[in-house]
């Protein structure tokens, strides 16, 4: 029993890839590189009236590299059944889409996989993304509609952002 | 194992503590109905700290009525976005509000929740964060009815403090 304890709470505590975490310099090394490397969200918000199209892009900051790791869609209010088609792409980029199916076949990049089951849910999320962009990288965000539909919807896109300018 | 060697592990503990140790910081707070505001909490002056994940519970006070014609589409929801920023880095860590929906934990439609999101942030000694809040009724898109409420918004932040000795 002791030894157990000792295994799961006191070890875990001591140690660090099985050496003391006793030092300043262990600290500073933390801190160092945690001053570089940061989650960041970038969210655009689409507005759809009567089955009008919606583009609308996100560039990421400058000096800092994204790395794509999750993508989810929160529709507002839009009525379940009634919810468009949306597509992420990377303009000057190969492949254009992090889902790798082709851009060109409009509404199947997320359609499988992530936004596009039209109207299960009011909330899709797609995880264990990563997919590693660059700095001042375009997002666009195209959705769709059929006539006659109304829909307000937020994309959003979690990423890390590392600072790669004292490598 | 003996003793001694208990008193050793306890004590080599109690000195990590002194370079690292875990934080949680709770904050609960009401935004108001139709109002956007700001607010600021201080962090610990004891060091560094870096968030590793944060929670996100929130109320569902406000309504929306779908078919202006049909009482019984009336439904509850709450409507606020929230957008947080540290003060020393200034940026902000989302390029706009994003719906506590789509942050809260974890993701998951009309059920309730459980977890916390992962977002890694390092905050420098002495910073403090930003909270920004929009609780302000979305835009009529097709009719729709809106009445705003207040909603109580509860955040922990979970992370290390790195203790400074200067």
């Amino acid at each position: 029993m002791l030894k157990q304890f000792n295994e799961k709470f006191v070890d875990s505590l001591v140690k660090k890839r099985g050496a003391l975490v006793l030092s300043p310099e262990y600290q500073d090394e933390i801190i160092r590189r945690a001053k570089r490397v940061r989650a960041c969200d970038y969210v655009v918000k689409f507005e759809i009236k009567n089955g009008a199209s919606f583009t609308k892009s996100v560039t990421t900051r400058a000096n800092w590299s994204f790395i794509l790791t999750n993508a989810a869609v929160y529709w507002e209010n839009t009525p379940v059944g009634d919810m468009p088609k949306i597509a992420v792409n990377f303009p000057y980029f190969v492949p254009k889409s992090p889902f790798n199916t082709p851009v060109e076949d409009w509404g199947a990049v997320p359609s499988n996989l992530v936004f596009g089951r039209e109207g299960l849910t009011r909330f899709e999320e797609y995880k264990n993304l990563y997919y590693a962009l660059d700095q001042r990288f375009v997002i666009e965000i195209d959705a769709k509609a059929k006539p006659g539909q109304y829909a307000r919807g937020y994309v959003l896109l979690s990423g890390l952002e590392i600072d790669l300018t004292e490598v | 194992m003996t003793s001694a060697e208990i008193t050793k592990k306890v004590n080599d503990a109690r000195e990590t503590q002194k370079f690292e140790k875990t934080f949680d910081l709770v904050r609960s707070f009401v935004a108001e109905a139709g109002k956007a505001d700001s607010f600021t909490i201080p962090l610990t002056n004891e060091g560094p700290f870096i968030q590793e994940s944060y929670n996100i519970r929130y109320t569902e006070n406000s309504t929306v009525q779908t078919n202006p014609d049909d009482p019984a589409t009336k439904k509850h929801f709450c409507g606020t976005k929230l957008k947080f920023k540290s003060q020393a880095a200034g940026n902000a860590q989302s390029s706009d509000f994003v719906p506590v929906q789509l942050i809260s934990t974890p993701g998951s439609d009309e059920k309730p929740r459980y977890g916390a999101r992962p977002f890694f942030y390092f905050y420098p000694k002495g910073d403090a964060l930003v909270i920004d809040y929009d609780n302000r009724a979305p835009e009529s898109l097709n009719g729709e009815i809106y009445e705003m409420k207040n909603e109580t918004i509860e955040i922990c932040f979970n992370g290390k403090i790195y203790p400074l000795n200067d």
